[in-house]
């Protein structure tokens, strides 16, 4: 009978043993998704300040020219890409090469070098703010 | 010590039992609750890392070309394009890896017809064969991002 009352306990033991691995499991995927989701909204919330406090300067002489980008933003900003566009509206987009990505610091002017005749050039940021500089042609 | 013995096994049994109840309830009645909040914690944090940004438009021959960043870390997968007008044909393209992409890739109203997912820092192009300067994106969660160059 002793052994009998003493297998229960022990079954009653592992039972509230597994139900609490079940709670516990239940409530860490709780507050894993909670987390990622204040992380994400968090990560959103820097990216869209950035982009909204971005200031950059576009600059060139002439077609062809050196372009020259200074930051005027309190903080650094990465170009991470550079779009032309020609007289017949072909667009060229440029990642790789031309020093990008290129990080700016503030009130430093960067010269990217020179690229093809472009009527238009687009400057993009890491943040995703773009400054374009029209009427080159 | 033999009455220690018995009431520490009659709190077990207390503990056990009102476990089970909580986490009946919570498997039960609360469980599909509970599941749809973390299923859509998870969607909710997918959609905000994805930061769709127009950094230039064109249009051409009746093509109107968005030339779009995602400044967030979740790839965004363009599943439909729609327009004021109604759906769209469409596809996307990423001139970096495929710089003849206007011979190459192909318009559709479902699938993307060259890549699938905008990711990273390259600018990518979202083709629409009608003249707009306003588009909505489904992503494949099902969320809607208005693009748009007015």
């Amino acid at each position: 009978m002793k052994a009998k009352k003493g297998q229960i306990s022990a079954l009653f033991m592992l039972l509230f043993m597994f139900l609490m691995v079940l709670l516990i499991a239940f409530e860490v995927n709780i507050l894993t998704a909670d987390h990622e989701l204040h992380t994400q909204y968090e990560f959103r919330a820097q990216v869209l300040t950035s982009q909204r406090n971005t200031q950059i300067t576009l600059v060139t002489q002439n077609p062809g020219a050196d372009v020259k980008v200074q930051n005027n933003s309190p903080f650094p900003v990465t170009i991470t890409a550079i779009l032309t566009v020609d007289d017949y509206g072909n667009v060229k987009i440029y990642t790789h090469g031309y020093g990008l990505p290129a990080t700016i610091y503030p009130g430093l002017t960067v010269n990217l070098g020179g690229f093809p005749q472009a009527c238009e050039i687009i400057v993009v940021t890491s943040a995703g703010a773009s400054q374009i500089l029209k009427n080159l042609c | 010590m033999r009455k220690i013995f018995k009431t520490f096994e009659v709190m077990m049994l207390f503990l056990v039992a009102v476990t089970s109840v909580v986490l009946t309830y919570f498997f039960t009645n609360q469980s599909s609750v509970s599941y749809s909040y973390i299923e859509q914690a998870r969607v909710q944090a997918e959609e905000a890392g994805q930061i769709i940004n127009l950094v230039y438009y064109q249009t051409q021959d009746g093509v109107s070309y968005f030339y779009v960043t995602n400044s967030g870390d979740y790839p965004v997968i363009v599943t439909a394009v729609y327009t004021p007008n109604g759906p769209a044909q469409f596809y996307v393209a990423d001139p970096a890896v495929n710089p003849n992409y206007q011979n190459t890739c192909s318009f559709s109203y479902s699938s993307p017809g060259c890549d699938a997912a905008i990711t990273g820092s390259d600018v990518f192009v979202i083709a629409v064969s009608t003249q707009t300067t306003t588009i909505t994106i489904r992503t494949q969660l099902g969320n809607p991002i208005t693009i748009s160059a007015g």
